[in-house]
């Protein structure tokens, strides 16, 4: 081939390129997102809630950034029902449709990390488990606490796994210190006493800071606890709280 | 005769005393002596209700009679909680009845609802009634296990977190959503 | 007892009509009376602990879940109950003060000619059971004695399901070993 086809055919190349990056009629493109997303799976609620932005005045481009996480997170066979809720919640909030879109992209990302820390750590991958990681991570837990309770823990049933999964993100969301929350669990595992109960002992932790309790106090207070196979209930008593210091602002 | 199966018929065995084991009866007039220290119960106006609802409809009692004052608004407690979780037992999913509480002593909204990650933050479903007597908007709800987002939203317009969560939790957008524990198996008091 | 029977009885009590709870109490009387005694070794006690279990589950009825058996629920607040009363006496609910011979009045047995022949080995699984620490001994009596569910055995010990299992196997080697010890069987 000579020097001037191969120009030419550069050229072609180059323009042809080109003409893909020209945005497509944006109407056009949010249908086409539209069908592909309820083709994958991404409920038709949420997708009538984003083409009712659409109308409703909202930009197309912005009702597509708003879809888009949605329907990667559904590509990807990431969960897609958070991020739903999430775009729900700000609809409903009456947030900007940026905004939203950047909280749903950040979501995907929280749940892309969960995905990498699990297989890195456990080798698999349970929902419930992508959930709550993911979760953790949006919500600001540092990796290393759940890479550090996956590797250590995560030979142990499915049921115990997740309840202390769940723990370590509550826990990490209230800067209460893993390292506490990590003796806490070998106590609850090795003495075959962590029942599913002790998933929101964050409440605990809450509820003992707020009279004053330091958290490694806290600690020793569930440790024995789980050492005489004894519920969760037992530990603000243990602390020294009675009935009446706990009344007040506990949902059933 | 191999180790495991000499175990194994040990151990049918000693299941089978296990099961013989003599348990002592208990004297004559237990039950008696329990019952005598029992007061009957008196549940308010809420429980009444809810085991009015939740109830199989062959009881003896029947609440319009006994609470009139609040008969015209069985329906709309009707709308706002018995259609959020169906039975005890939906698909499998254990609920849990829980109550939503606003103080609001001089009445001073108009209309409250609760939205949250249980209810797709959707306000049709929850719109909030107004105790009178305790000064208060109130709904009860069942919902599945879970740490459950909410906040209420004051006249169609304000959002306001519930100052009784026992945690709280930024919700990217500036505001603070209240966070609300349930346990799926029984009944969890810290 | 049936659980749609069971809870009836509750929603009437809690509707203000104590007197169906007395059914309840009939029918769960002679497990948590037996659970008393073999933690306090003295039928008096055991009665007052017995009773008082009962009122307190009488008490916090309105935290009772329907849709499940009343017994684990019972059962657990029973053991919180023989626990907190070891602790007021300063004592460990996990080291065990029984004594075997209280377990073994020849009038409840219901067949007594089929426990000659082996009169001397139930006496010893009998007595091996009322030694063991509470956790195991518990577990096993509620599995095989009182026919719990493993998920109900959970319950009603504070512990998940894997961890009933476990203690029921571990219960089992442990009279398993003990016999082997004691008799001529290897």
């Amino acid at each position: 081939m000579n020097s001037r086809s191969s120009l030419y055919i550069a050229t072609l190349v180059v323009f042809a390129v080109s003409l893909s990056f020209l945005p497509a009629s944006a109407a056009g493109k949010l249908e086409d997102m539209a069908a592909h997303a309820l083709n994958c799976g991404v409920s038709s609620e949420s997708v009538e809630q984003i083409r009712g932005l659409s109308s409703a005045g909202a930009s197309e481009d912005a009702a597509v950034a708003v879809l888009s996480p949605l329907l990667n997170a559904c590509v990807d066979q990431l969960p897609v029902s958070p991020l739903e809720i999430r775009l729900s919640e700000g609809v409903t909030k009456r947030v900007p449709l940026p905004a939203i879109s950047v909280a749903l992209e950040k979501q995907l990302a929280s749940f892309r990390l969960a995905r990498e820390i699990l297989l890195t750590t456990t080798g698999s991958l349970n929902e419930s488990a992508l959930e709550v990681v993911g979760n953790g991570v949006g919500k600001g837990v540092v990796r290393s606490d759940f890479e550090a309770f996956a590797t250590e823990f995560g030979k142990q049933p499915v049921e115990v796994f997740l309840t202390g999964l769940t723990m370590v993100s509550l826990q990490g969301q209230i800067d209460y210190d893993y390292a506490l929350t990590q003796r806490i669990l070998e106590k609850g595992i090795q003495a075959e006493t962590l029942s599913p109960d002790w998933q929101y002992f964050v409440r605990v932790v809450l509820a003992a800071r707020k009279h004053g309790i330091e958290d490694r106090i806290i600690a020793d207070a569930a440790v024995d606890v789980l050492d005489k196979g004894e519920p969760v209930s037992s530990v603000l008593p243990e602390l020294g709280f009675t009935d009446r210091d706990l009344a007040g602002g506990i949902s059933k | 005769m191999s180790d495991r199966n000499e175990d194994r018929l040990l151990d049918a065995e000693i299941i089978k005393n296990v099961r013989r084991m003599p348990e002592e009866s208990v004297p004559f007039d237990f039950s008696n002596k329990v019952m005598a220290g029992l007061e009957p119960k008196t549940p308010s106006v809420w429980l009444r209700l809810k085991l009015w609802l939740t109830g199989p409809m062959s009881l003896t009692f029947t609440p319009l009679q006994t609470i009139p004052a609040l008969a015209c608004l069985i329906a709309l407690v009707m709308l706002g909680a018995m259609q959020m979780g169906g039975s005890v037992l939906d698909e499998g999913v254990r609920l849990t009845t829980v109550q939503f509480s606003l103080s609001d002593t001089n009445k001073a909204a108009r209309t409250v609802s609760v939205i949250g990650s249980f209810n797709d933050w959707k306000t049709e479903q929850s719109t909030m009634w107004y105790d009178d007597k305790h000064g208060k908007w109130i709904l009860e709800a069942k919902l599945p296990p879970g740490d459950h987002e909410y906040m209420f939203l004051v006249d169609e317009a304000k959002l306001v977190s519930d100052p009784q969560a026992a945690m709280t939790r930024d919700d990217g957008f500036g505001n603070k959503n209240s966070i609300l524990f349930v346990n799926g198996d029984h009944e969890q008091p810290i | 007892m049936d659980i749609e029977y069971e809870a009836e009885i509750i929603r009437e009590v809690l509707l203000g009509n104590p007197q169906p709870f007395e059914s309840l109490v009939r029918e769960y009387q002679r497990p948590v009376f037996n659970l008393m005694l073999r933690t306090v070794n003295d039928v008096d006690v055991a009665a007052d602990l017995a009773q008082e279990a009962f009122t307190k589950a009488y008490a916090r009825l309105e935290t009772f879940k329907p849709g499940k058996r009343f017994f684990p629920w019972l059962y657990s607040l029973a053991l919180n109950v023989a626990r907190d009363h070891l602790r007021s006496q300063g004592r460990d609910f996990h080291v065990f003060m029984g004594d075997p011979a209280v377990m073994s009045r020849s009038e409840d047995r219901p067949d007594e000619r089929q426990f000659v022949e082996d009169r001397l080995d139930s006496d010893k699984v009998f007595a091996f059971v009322q030694e063991m620490a509470p956790k195991y001994r518990e577990a096993l009596l509620l599995r095989y004695k009182l026919d719990l569910s493993m998920q109900e055995i959970g319950e009603a010990l504070g512990i998940t399901v894997s961890g009933a299992k476990m203690r029921i196997s571990r219960g089992l080697e442990m009279i398993r070993d003990k016999f082997k010890e004691v008799s001529d069987v290897r």
